[in-house]
C-alpha cells in the first residue's frame, strides 16, 4: 500500500534496514573505543593526554550511529539489500590464504591457492582458460618478483 | 608573484623533470594511468596504492612525478572506454558516456576521442600553469597559520569533503570520524602510550597506509565489482578518422573553455576532484546550448567540457596539497602517502626546502599531458585489445598484485592479512552505503590534526578558546557550521540530490 518494496526477513518496525545497521555499527564502534580506552589519560588543559581527542572522536561517532539508527527506525529507507556473499567471502579468503602461505610455502603454492580461490569467486571460467592464465601469471609472479626484484621469499616449499 | 620569478621557477621545475630518468617515470605514470583508465573497475586510487610499495625504491622526485601522472593518466584513458564501449572506465567519465558512445554509433569515435584528449591537454596546460602562479601566494599565506588555525582548516576540509560526498551527509560524517579514529591507532607520538594496539604488534607503528588504501579500494573494488558482472558491448575495434573536423573544433571550443573553468575551480574544493567537475560542466553545457535536446545524442561539446574539466580538476586538486598539506580527495590522500613514504612532511614548507621537487612535479604535469596527447591516441588499438581482458581473469590478477605488493613492503604476511580484513570492512561500508573516501581523509589527516590541538593547547596554555579567538580559526569554523547548515536546508539538499543524479 504505497510502500517501498523491501526485502523479506525484516521485522516491521524497521523502516530502513540499511541505516538500522549502519547507525548501530557506528555506535558500537564509538563504544567499543571509549570502552577499550577508559584508562588512556586525559591529561591536563596545557598538555592533552592520550585520551583526549579519542574521546571527542568516540563521543562524536555515538552522536552520529545515533541520528542515523533513528533515521533508519522513523524513516523508509533502502533495506540491506542483496549480500553478495560468495565473491567477498572467496576474494577475502584468498588474500588470507596467500598471507598464510607466502612464508612456510613460498610464492608459486601462495599464488595457486589465491589463484584457485580468486577464480571460484567469479564465474564463467573454463578449465583451459584459467590454467593458460594461471601459468602466464606464475611464470609473470616469478619472473617480476624473484627474478627481477629478488624478493627474499622461497619460490618451492621445499627450496 | 613576480613573473621573473615564476619562469626561473618554472626553469628548475623543468630542469628536474626533464632529466631522463624523470621523464621516464613520467612516462610510466602516464601510461599505467591511461591503461587502468581504460579499464573499468580499476581506479586510481587502488593502483596508486599499489604502485606505493614500489616507489620507495625510487627517488622521491621520480616517486611523486610518476604517481602524479597515474592520476591524470587516468582521466584520458576514462574517456577511451567511456567512449567505445559506453562504459566509464573512470567514474569521472561517466557523463562522457553519454554523448560519446552516441558519437562513437554514428561513426564519429574518432573525432570524439580526439576532441576528449584536445580538451584534456587544453585543460591541463591551463591546470598546471595555474597551479605555478596560485600556489606561492598560497603559501605565504599558510605560512602565517598558527596550530589552531590549522586545526580548524582542517575541519573545515574534512566537512566540505563530507558535503561532497555522495549520499547520506551524517554517513560521511560518521565514515570521517571513524577514518580519524583508525588514524591514532598504535603510539602516541607525544607520550609514548600505545592507543587501540590490542598487543598485536603491527600495530604499534600504526596501521599502515597501504593495506587500508588497497583494501578498501582495490580488494572492495573487486569484491564489488564480481557481485555485479558488468557488459561490455565493444562498438567497433576500428577507429577510423581521428581528425576532427573543422566544425567539431569550432563547436566545442567554447565547451573546453568552460569545461577548463569549471573544473579548475572545483578542483580546488576539498572533495571535489574530477568526479565533481565532468558533472557539473556537462549540466552547465546543457544549460548554455542552445538546442540542448541534441545531448545525450552524440553532442561533442557533451564530450569536450566534461573531458577537459575532469583533467583540469585532476590537476587543480593538488593546490591544497602542495600549498597547505591537506588532501582534497582519496587520491590526494595517496600523493600524502606516498611524500610520507620518503619522509616529506607536505605543507607549505615543501616549496621552500624541496623546490626541485615541488617544481618539477609542476612542470611534469605539463610535460606529462603533452605525452599523453601523443601517446594516447596512436595506443588506442592496444587500449581496445585490453578491454578484451575479461574482468574474471583481470580481477584475479589484481588481487596477487594487491597481495605481494603488500608484502614486499614489510616483509609481512599480517598486512596481508590486513588488506583482507579491510576489503571486508570496505564492503560493508560499501553495502551500507557509506562512501570510502572520506573515512581515508580521516585517517590521513588523523594524526596531524591531533598534534595540532594538542601545539595549539599548549601555545595558548591551555585555554581551549583560541580556536574561536583567532580570526582565522574562527572564520574556518564559522565556514565549516555554515556548509553544514546549508547542507540540511531542504532546498540545497534537492539541488545537491539533483546533481549527483543523472
Amino acid at each position: 500500500m504505497g510502500q517501498m518494496p523491501r526485502p523479506t526477513g525484516h521485522a516491521d518496525f524497521i523502516k530502513g534496514g540499511q541505516d538500522v545497521l549502519c547507525g548501530l555499527l557506528f555506535a558500537l564502534v564509538g563504544t567499543a573505543g571509549l570502552w577499550i580506552g577508559r584508562d588512556y589519560p586525559m591529561g591536563t588543559s596545557l598538555r592533552l593526554g592520550t585520551g583526549v581527542f579519542p574521546r571527542i572522536l568516540c563521543w562524536g561517532l555515538i552522536g552520529i550511529g545515533g541520528i542515523v539508527l533513528v533515521r533508519g527506525l522513523l524513516t523508509h529507507g533502502p533495506g540491506l539489500g542483496h549480500w553478495a556473499w560468495r565473491p567477498v567471502l572467496l576474494i577475502g579468503a584468498a588474500a588470507v590464504a596467500f598471507a598464510l602461505l607466502i612464508e612456510p610455502a613460498g610464492l608459486i603454492a601462495a599464488m595457486i591457492a589465491l589463484m584457485v580461490l580468486g577464480a571460484l569467486a567469479g564465474t564463467g571460467h573454463t578449465l583451459k582458460e584459467f590454467a593458460t592464465f594461471a601459468v602466464i601469471m606464475l611464470v609473470m609472479g616469478w619472473g617480476i618478483f624473484i627474478w627481477g626484484l629478488g624478493m627474499p621469499i622461497k619460490v618451492f616449499p621445499w627450496s | 608573484m613576480e613573473l621573473s620569478h615564476l619562469f626561473t621557477n618554472l626553469g628548475l621545475g623543468f630542469s628536474v623533470a626533464l632529466s631522463m630518468s624523470n621523464l621516464f617515470w613520467c612516462l610510466i605514470g602516464a601510461i599505467v594511468g591511461t591503461a587502468i583508465g581504460v579499464l573499468p573497475g580499476v581506479g586510481p586510487v587502488a593502483t596508486m596504492a599499489l604502485l606505493l610499495p614500489a616507489t620507495y625504491y625510487l627517488p622521491p622526485e621520480g616517486a611523486l612525478i610518476m604517481l602524479a601522472g597515474i592520476y591524470y593518466g587516468a582521466q584520458y584513458g576514462g574517456s577511451t572506454t567511456a567512449v567505445l564501449v559506453n562504459l566509464p572506465g573512470e567514474s569521472s567519465s561517466v557523463v562522457t558516456c553519454l554523448d560519446g558512445y552516441q558519437m562513437a554509433r554514428q561513426g564519429r569515435a574518432g573525432a570524439a576521442l580526439a576532441i576528449a584528449a584536445i580538451g584534456s591537454f587544453f585543460a591541463g596546460c591551463v591546470a598546471t600553469m595555474l597551479i605555478a602562479v596560485a600556489a606561492p601566494p598560497l603559501i605565504s599565506v599558510a605560512q602565517q597559520f598558527g596550530p589552531a588555525d590549522y586545526c580548524s582548516l582542517m575541519v573545515l576540509g574534512l566537512i566540505t569533503a563530507v558535503v561532497m560526498a555522495h549520499g547520506s551527509v551524517v554517513k560521511a560524517l560518521g565514515m570521517v570520524l571513524l577514518g580519524l579514529l583508525l588514524g591514532i591507532v598504535g603510539t602516541d607520538v607525544n607520550t609514548g602510550n600505545l592507543r587501540y594496539t590490542f598487543d598485536i604488534g603491527i600495530l604499534f607503528d600504526g596501521i599502515n597506509f597501504v593495506p587500508i588504501a588497497m583494501g578498501v579500494f582495490g580488494i572492495n573494488e573487486i569484491m564489488a565489482n564480481l557481485a555485479n558482472p558488468e557488459h561490455r558491448d565493444l562498438v567497433s575495434s576500428k577507429v577510423t578518422g581521428l581528425m576532427p573536423t573543422r566544425k567539431d573544433l569550432r563547436d566545442s571550443f567554447p565547451a573546453i573553455l568552460r569545461g577548463t573553468a569549471v573544473g579548475s575551480a572545483l578542483g580546488i574544493l576539498p572533495g571535489g576532484g574530477a568526479v565533481l567537475a565532468s558533472f557539473a560542466s556537462y549540466t552547465l553545457e546543457k544549460k548554455v546550448a542552445k538546442d540542448p535536446s541534441r545531448f545525450g545524442k552524440g553532442a561533442i561539446e557533451g564530450v569536450a567540457g566534461p573531458e577537459s574539466a575532469n583533467n583540469a580538476a585532476a590537476q587543480t586538486s593538488f593546490i591544497p596539497m602542495l600549498t597547505l598539506g591537506i588532501p582534497s580527495n582519496a587520491v590526494m590522500a595517496m600523493m600524502v602517502g606516498g611524500m610520507m613514504i620518503h619522509g616529506i612532511i607536505p605543507g607549505p614548507q615543501v616549496m621552500s626546502d624541496k623546490p626541485g621537487l615541488f617544481w618539477g612535479m609542476i612542470a611534469s604535469m605539463w610535460i606529462g599531458n603533452l605525452m599523453l596527447i601523443f601517446f594516447n591516441l596512436p595506443m588506442v588499438g592496444i587500449w581496445v585489445k585490453m578491454l578484451m581482458v575479461p574482468y574474471r581473469l583481470l580481477s584475479i590478477a589484481i588481487l596477487f598484485f594487491c597481495c605481494i605488493g603488500v608484502y614486499s613492503l614489510n616483509n609481512s604476511a599480517d598486512e596481508v592479512l590486513l588488506i583482507a580484513l579491510f576489503g571486508f570492512v570496505g564492503y560493508v561500508f560499501h553495502k551500507l552505503d557509506c562512501e570510502a573516501a572520506p573515512m581515508l581523509l580521516g585517517f590521513i589527516l588523523g594524526p596531524m590534526m591531533e598534534t595540532y590541538m594538542r601545539r595549539a593547547m599548549l601555545l595558548s596554555r591551555g585555554d581551549a578558546t583560541v580556536f574561536v579567538t583567532r580570526p582565522l580559526s574562527l572564520s574556518f569554523l564559522i565556514a565549516s557550521v555554515a556548509l553544514l547548515l546549508l547542507i540540511v536546508l531542504p532546498k540545497v539538499r534537492k539541488t545537491r540530490e539533483v546533481a549527483f543524479q543523472e
